[in-house]
């Protein structure tokens, strides 16, 4: 994976409230999650990897160069902050339409890339209505028309969906899913797990300011050793089946589920259980309504890595 | 619990609300629909912040828009925006407020420090509510909307602004208020996540009209004989034998994929299969169409499309 | 053996009643008079409002003893009842502290709502529009109050006690109680119609003393070039004043009739709480 966004021993902090410290990441194209709770230092790194603040130690590079105040840089960097930051007076349209002219298209091209980009956000009907009317979802989208405007090569959102109704929350998703699969690079920051499950099972997670883990949600699922795997299987024949799987080594429990029909068994060994049980139901035939594992999924790895 | 009929709304020339009319029962209601649909309007018809300019409604078997005073005793409303009373201490302001609503000073400080401890703020009851974190405030505003014991709880975007543990526990919170008996909620959200793990019935709102009021259950249709699953494993082989056996391969997203087997073919041909070609299956489950498509088809359907 | 009940876990009801009151607004001044009492400079304030009280005191025992010979020429000018009472209330230094302390107490009180947004909370309440309002203008009603209409009725019974006759006339005690009442209602709707203005609390501060500055220079200014006394109607502690000599009945300070400055205070009054009233009805709206 050749890295787009590299950093390198970068901490920041603000007098003596600690942004971030000694970071150490590689990111690719594609698209990837930022999470963590709230103050662990999210908003902190993506400004700074936005160009917008300046590292205290450390180095943070895109595409290879270094990126604070690196203003052609920012011609293939698009970014989504947090916060409302637009110009209460202006229209939706003058708007964008001057941030494409910031960006240094000239008066056609700009025209174009500003109504390509509202409409993708589907703000094409309200563009001449004042920000200041617009309601908080409309503005979020239009933070997110301002950072796609240039069609940049790396994309970074900070809580890009807050407030957004779920019909463009969808449309939404399949965008920024569409920009990974053509080989952009985008990083989402997001509290909303389920959207950054959907859309990417690449995460960072940040806590207290550095990195707890890093990779694919399922292979750091399966490094976390210290709680056994939880897989769920709803048939009917319960007692049965639990009966059969008993016996083997790896099962450490097994546990009835009130409604009679599930039990939830949990292994430390996860590849060798689910050789046993698939062999089990081909060989007995027992019938399966269900099989799930209920814990491997990105709300369990945040739990678990944060400590409760 | 909640009547309303023919109530319309306008703010000017715009009509926010048109003709709409709602029978809720007690329980707790999911309130969905996109930007513009009319939920903000139609919570605020209900606190009476608004008078409809046509129709008729009554809440817990009070008339809307005449009895202002006495309903909003009886309603308990977490605002979705920032809100706070700067230079007091969680427990002076939820006691205030308490006051505010009815009840006797020493009564509205009791009642302060029990609702502080069950939304978890115990610990932080005695500080300045402007040092408050996002999360806090969120906590603030339910427990400043249970202080007086409402018997109807407005809540919009609960959730807003919380991180992902956050989150998680006040939704626990709201399910464990459901719970009590002569507790009626209606949830506000985007986040159909939210909805789903909360409430069990939903009314869908768009364009200024109410287009589904039904459960959750009901809106979800299964769909049968498709199943979705993921494999550990060398994939190719399995799927060959699959598709030799007449079933459908799809792959969706995140290394999910959906079979499609056709009515003959029993779902313990896939695992026999499996244990053929010595492939795992870890995850197995008849697809549901989830809240969000469910959503999608109700207000397509109600755009015409 | 009795079984031992245990607490439930979870949400628990509250088994009170709400009582519904004519003073559930009550709550809003008691809470906000303890918060302006908490503030910094609160006590250097209220001591400087309560200075003129003192030396008036002063002045009423020492007219009593004609052996004394200090603040001679002030007893001199307190001959009668209605000019000690009106040079008390009217007096610049004390309008001056007034339109302090409503800043003081006043000029946050909706503006500090609107920047916190605390709108939805109180609404959301069985409080109507009139509630808040009431709420809200009993603070500064308050402490408005107790700089002038307390040392106003305390200095009447001093001055019972020091001259040792229980004689007063009842229309002095009318006058006692209307000026302040006049004033210090006209202040104080002045103050929260100006506060409901902008939630940024120091261009409301800023703006309320300039009102009562400007308005005085410009009187004054109009004056010198028309040579009428008459500007002086738009001068705030210039009506002040000529109320003062409207109610004791005492030579206009300013050449004109008296009962306008009474009559227009009172205008404003009633003009400011309907413009309250109507942006109050706005923001709830908006909610």
């Amino acid at each position: 994976m050749t890295a787009v966004l590299k950093a390198e021993k970068l901490s920041k902090w603000y007098g003596n409230i600690l942004g971030i410290s000694d970071i150490n990441l590689e990111i690719g194209s594609g698209i990837t999650g930022l999470l963590g709770p709230n103050g662990a230092g999210k908003s902190t790194f993506l400004k700074i990897a936005a160009g917008q603040l300046k590292p205290k130690i450390g180095s943070l590079t895109v595409f290879g160069e270094a990126v604070f105040a690196n203003h052609l840089l920012f011609r293939r960097i698009g970014f989504c902050p947090e916060h409302d930051s637009a110009y209460m007076e202006m229209s939706g349209w003058q708007f964008i339409l001057l941030l494409a002219r910031l960006h240094g298209f000239d008066r056609k091209e700009a025209g174009a890339m500003s109504e390509k980009a509202l409409a993708t956000v589907g703000l094409l009907e309200s563009k001449d209505r004042e920000i200041k009317g617009y309601s908080f979802g409309m503005r979020q989208r239009l933070r997110l028309a301002s950072s796609i405007l240039h069609e940049p090569e790396m994309l970074m959102l900070d809580e890009p969906l807050r407030g957004v109704d779920p019909l463009w929350r969808i449309k939404i998703m399949k965008l920024i899913k569409d920009y990974g699969k053509q080989g952009r690079t985008v990083i989402i920051s997001s509290h909303i797990l389920p959207e950054i499950e959907a859309m990417t099972s690449e995460i960072v997670l940040i806590h207290q300011g550095k990195i707890f883990a890093k990779g694919d949600i399922h292979r750091i699922r399966g490094l976390i050793d210290s709680h056994p795997h939880q897989v769920s299987i709803r048939c009917l024949q319960p007692r049965q089946l639990a009966q059969k799987l008993i016996d083997s080594d790896f099962v450490s429990s097994v546990d009835f589920d009130k409604d009679g029909r599930s039990l939830t068994v949990k292994t430390n060994q996860r590849d060798l259980f689910f050789t046993l049980l698939i062999g089990l139901i081909a060989e007995t035939g027992l019938e399966i309504e269900e099989i799930t594992s209920p814990d491997d999924n990105l709300q369990a790895v945040f739990d678990y890595l944060i400590g409760k | 619990m909640i009547k309303l009929e023919n109530i319309s709304f306008s703010y000017g020339n715009i009509e926010a609300i048109r003709n709409v009319s709602l029978a809720l029962p007690a329980g707790i209601f999911g309130l969905l629909g996109p930007n513009g649909a009319g939920k903000t309007t139609l919570m605020k018809l209900l606190l009476g912040f608004l008078v409809p300019a046509s129709g008729r409604g009554e809440i817990m078997g009070q008339a809307l828009a005449e009895k202002q005073k006495s309903l909003r005793r009886g309603i308990g409303y977490m605002p979705e925006s920032e809100c706070l009373i700067p230079g007091m201490d969680a427990v002076a302001l939820t006691a205030y407020l308490g006051e505010l609503s009815g009840m006797p000073r020493q009564e509205a400080m009791k009642r302060a420090h029990d609702v502080l401890y069950y939304v978890g703020l115990e610990e932080s009851r005695y500080r300045q509510v402007e040092t408050y974190s996002a999360g806090m405030k969120q906590r603030l505003k339910l427990a400043q909307a249970l202080v007086h014991d409402p018997k109807l709880l407005l809540l919009d975007e609960p959730t807003s602004g919380m991180d992902p543990a956050g989150r998680k526990e006040m939704l626990e919170l709201i399910r464990d208020i459901a719970k009590k008996e002569s507790m009626n909620i209606i949830i506000s959200s985007h986040l159909l996540p939210d909805i789903e793990s909360t409430c069990r019935q939903v009314v869908i709102m768009n364009k200024g009209r109410i287009v589904a009021e039904e459960s959750i259950a009901g809106l979800k249709k299964d769909n049968f004989n498709i199943y979705e699953i993921k494999v550990v494993g060398e994939q190719a082989p399995f799927f060959a034998k699959l598709r030799s056996l007449n079933c459908g391969v799809e792959e969706k997203d995140q290394a999910l994929f959906h079979i499609l087997l056709p009515g003959d073919v029993a779902p313990a041909a896939l695992f026999r299969a499996a244990h053929e070609t010595g492939v795992q299956i870890r995850h197995f489950r008849q697809s549901r169409t989830s809240l969000e498509d469910a959503f999608m088809d109700v207000i397509n359907e109600a755009n015409g499309h | 053996m009795k079984q031992m009940d245990i607490r439930e876990k979870g949400y628990r009801h509250w088994e009170g009643e709400l009582k519904s009151s004519h003073f559930n607004w009550l709550p809003i001044t008691l809470n906000g008079v303890k918060t302006v009492f908490k503030k910094k400079y609160a006590k250097l304030i209220f001591s400087l409002s309560a200075s003129t009280f003192f030396v008036f005191l002063a002045a009423v025992y020492v007219s009593t003893k004609p052996e004394l010979k200090i603040l001679s020429e002030l007893v001199r000018l307190l001959k009668s009842d209605a000019e000690l009472f009106k040079t008390f209330y009217a007096n610049g230094f004390l309008i001056f502290m007034l339109v302090i302390l409503s800043i003081f107490s006043g000029a946050d009180l909706i503006s500090a709502d609107l920047k916190s947004k605390a709108f939805p909370l109180y609404f959301a309440r069985p409080l109507s529009r009139s509630d808040y309002l009431t709420g809200k203008f009993s603070i500064v009603l308050f402490y408005l109050l107790s700089f002038t209409l307390v040392p106003g009725i305390l200095l009447l019974l001093f001055k019972m006690i020091f001259t040792g006759s229980l004689s007063f006339s009842p229309l002095l005690l009318l006058g006692i109680i209307a000026f302040p009442l006049i004033a210090c209602v006209f202040l104080a709707s002045l103050t929260l119609a100006l506060s409901i203005l902008s939630p940024n609390t120091k261009f409301i501060q800023i703006a309320i003393f300039l009102v009562y500055m400007f308005s005085n220079n410009l009187a004054q200014i109009l004056r010198a070039i028309f040579k009428s006394d008459y500007f002086f109607l738009v001068s705030l502690p210039g009506n002040i004043q000529q109320l003062g000599c409207f109610v004791f009945g005492t030579n206009p300070a300013y050449h004109f009739p008296a009962w306008l400055s009474a009559l227009l205070l009172t205008a404003i009054s009633a003009l400011a709480v309907f413009w309250l009233s109507w942006r109050i009805k706005k923001a709830e709206a908006q909610t």
